[in-house]
């Protein structure tokens, strides 16, 4: 860290100016590459879409015609863009706070000294890291109707339905498999939050008679602001871009029940070829998600204590 | 750090030196193999396609094929590749997309190669299935095979029901299915049911058809608000409330031929493709097929599927050697052994002797009352569509509102309804298209 070194040894002097311009000219050389690649894969289409959002956009035509803001005037009043967004808004307030919860208490469950402790931390952190597209095919044979989970139903005498191919049902069935999935990888980060928190302070709790749950509320809980800020923003930005379970389960269906805003997008632009539309709709969804992050940083304040 | 960026010397330039230089190497300069793409239908198939490329390369020295397959999206994949000049030079392609893609303005015209081939015989194929690659009088595909939709039964289970053949009118499909849904193993549960209906609109369409209704009118026009349509499908879903036919989810089955070769309905209705998948996955399942049973009068729908040379390709010359291989004779003698489609050559079929096998007559004979799987709308309004006949099938959502909804839905600003640019006047593409 140069910054540092230098910071430690005081005012730079006027000798230290060419190595530090040759170390930013070494740093971006090594960037360069990086660069290049996010700058055509992330940031210009990130800001293309901006551009995009007010165009007519077809592929096969060689000038796009500028439409003004009629693409959001046509999303407005697209049904199935609003079926979209409370698919979308359920999904979220569905997942969010289980998969949090869970996780939280995973990574409880696993920062005490019980036995067999990396054995468990391993299993709950495997769906993590294991293709969606894996977890959404084994799923998709538990979810289906002679499938495992109806079998275990059926052990007590309940007939289950065809989860998936059930437009009642195919949605909470998804958000299930994300909260499974999902919530190893934040048990991990919880779990790294909890052994940042000072053994003084539980100490101190305790010797001031503190209960369990009062070291949990008051010691625990503010220890872990950040990292529940952490995990909450990304738990609503991974939830609002929920794509590859409906992709591969439901393609958005029975009857559009699991339909989500990224769905939608994916659709409008590589299925029905409307790139300005669909840019459009992934305008609104960045929006969408700004604003919840803005009012959750709100809410959590993670730097206060 | 000064071992690697030496004063005086900008690493930028360098890398843009590099990049010049290998993208100038890049560039190609001979026209190098004809780049060949297609969907992958059966493993059968693609060991076909793999076959006939050799063959191909052994009776054409100098023209290479690379092929290309595409394992899954395809057309979301192609429409990507046409639309950016990167398609193969010869695509495998369905007809139903050859009005959206000759708008577009993406294909080939072929009538030319045509005019200069005499010994090609295009008057050979079908002339419904070479119909189907025209649009606006050209041509801009042909045809490789098709198949149209027939009735799978199951001779045992007719014989158990006391049934002799296979259901002539709706009436008696109806019936039949009555007689033939049953509780099988006798724990007083129904596990087998008569009639198996499968999901996708293509499957309902037959049946308005034989209704007299419509779907899109040659205008464009949505025409599924006519009482026809909503009739048919009021028939299917009234035959799924009674308990006689079952959605292929409600059965857990993957689709419905799924449901057919597990045993657990009697009837179900599929192209002559299901006749391969019978074979490798449920060979102990008996089946005959039939046509389909007849309303107003007898309709099937039809899906072909051929090649067509993207606009853009480099080679069109080379391009269209392969092409008129693939759908040539000889090339149809090869396809004809894969029991995905039937030849779209009435000379290869011939040879095929289709006319005496029991299964594929029915298919071809369905041909002569068929319509093309063919509409001029985008995809969205064929997904809204998907969606209605899912409530209707799956939650009994009643028919006409739901229709009159989808209605509703589709034709919004007309936006849907077909993509603006086909209701311009004459129907003519814009002038800047490619």
């Amino acid at each position: 860290m140069p910054g540092t070194l230098n910071r430690k040894a005081g005012p730079m002097r006027p000798a230290d100016r060419p190595e530090r311009r040759r170390e930013a000219w070494a740093a971006y050389f090594f960037l360069f590459p990086a660069l290049i690649v996010l700058s055509l894969f992330v940031f210009g289409p990130l800001v293309f879409i901006f551009a995009v959002a007010f165009f007519d956009w077809d592929l096969f035509r060689d000038e796009q015609h500028f439409l003004g803001a009629a693409n959001f005037a046509e999303l407005a009043g697209d049904r199935l863009f609003f079926t979209a967004l409370r698919n979308t808004t359920v999904y979220v307030l569905g997942v969010v706070p289980a998969q949090t919860l869970l996780a939280l208490l995973l990574a409880l469950a696993v920062n005490r000294n019980i036995p067999a402790r990396g054995f468990f931390r391993a299993a709950f952190y495997i769906p993590a890291i294991t293709s969606s597209v894996v977890t959404s095919i084994i799923f998709l044979w538990i979810y289906s109707k002679p499938g495992l989970l109806n079998y275990v139903l059926s052990k007590f005498g309940i007939a289950g339905p065809d989860w998936i191919g059930s437009p009642r049902y195919a949605l909470g069935a998804i958000m299930a498999l994300n909260v499974w999935s999902t919530s190893g990888y934040f048990m991990v980060a919880f779990l790294a939050g909890l052994q940042g928190i000072p053994a003084s302070l539980y100490e101190a709790a305790r010797i001031d008679g503190a209960s369990p749950w009062a070291r949990f509320r008051h010691v625990t809980l503010p220890g872990l602001k950040p990292t529940l800020f952490f995990v909450v923003t990304l738990g609503v930005i991974g939830t609002f871009q929920v794509f590859d379970q409906i992709y591969m389960m439901s393609a958005g269906g029975p009857v559009n029940a699991t339909t989500t805003l990224s769905y939608f997008i994916y659709n409008s632009a590589f299925r029905y070829f409307r790139f300005g539309y669909a840019a459009a709709a992934a305008v609104v969804l960045f929006a969408i998600i700004l604003l919840v992050t803005r009012v959750q940083r709100k809410i959590i304040r993670p730097e206060a204590p | 750090m000064s071992r690697i960026a030496p004063r005086g010397t900008n690493p930028a330039m360098g890398i843009v030196l590099f990049l010049a230089l290998f993208l100038f190497g890049c560039e190609r300069q001979d026209p190098g193999p004809v780049r060949l793409t297609g969907w992958i239908a059966s493993p059968v198939e693609e060991h076909l396609t793999r076959t006939f490329i050799d063959t191909f390369e052994q009776r054409h020295p100098g023209l290479p094929v690379r092929y290309e397959p595409i394992t899954a999206n395809y057309m979301d994949k192609l429409l990507l590749m046409l639309a950016t000049g990167t398609a193969p030079d010869v695509v495998m392609i369905e007809a139903f997309w050859i009005p959206l893609l000759a708008d577009y303005g993406v294909l080939l015209p072929l009538d030319g190669f045509l005019a200069r081939d005499p010994g090609f015989f295009p008057e050979d194929f079908e002339p419904a299935l070479l119909d189907a690659f025209r649009s606006g009088g050209a041509l801009y595909g042909l045809p490789k095979d098709y198949s149209t939709l027939a009735l799978y039964f199951n001779p045992e289970m007719f014989a158990e029901a006391g049934l002799a053949d296979a259901p002539k009118t709706w009436d008696e499909f109806a019936e039949y299915a009555r007689r033939l849904t049953r509780d099988a193993d006798g724990d007083g549960r129904v596990d087998r049911f008569g009639y198996c209906h499968a999901e996708a609109f293509e499957y309902s369409l037959p049946f308005v058809w034989q209704n007299r209704g419509d779907y899109f009118d040659a205008q464009g026009r949505a025409v599924f608000g006519d009482p026809a349509f909503a009739e048919a499908l009021g028939f299917l879903q009234r035959m799924k409330a009674e308990g006689i036919a079952v959605m292929p989810s409600d059965v857990g089955a993957a689709w419905n031929m799924d449901a057919f070769g597990r045993r657990l309905v009697a009837m179900a209705v599929s192209g002559l493709w299901a006749a391969n998948f019978m074979k490798e996955t449920y060979a102990d399942t008996p089946y005959r097929v039939a046509p389909l049973p007849v309303g107003k009068q007898a309709a099937s729908v039809a899906f072909v599927a051929g090649y067509a040379i993207p606009k853009r390709t480099r080679n069109p010359n080379r391009a269209w050697q392969l092409l008129r291989y693939l759908t040539g004779r000889e090339g149809g003698r090869i396809w004809v052994k894969s029991d995905v489609g039937l030849p779209a050559r009435r000379s290869v079929a011939q040879e095929a002797a289709i006319g005496r096998d029991p299964v594929k007559r029915v298919f071809r004979q369905s041909l002569d009352h068929a319509r093309i799987w063919q509409f001029r709308v985008n995809q969205r309004v064929l997904d809204e569509t998907e969606s209605a006949l899912q409530a209707i099938f799956l939650t009994g959502a009643a028919v006409r509102p739901t229709l009159a909804d989808l209605k509703r839905r589709v034709e919004r600003g007309g936006r849907f309804h077909a993509d603006a640019r086909h209701l311009e006047p004459q129907g003519r593409p814009d002038a800047s298209r490619r």
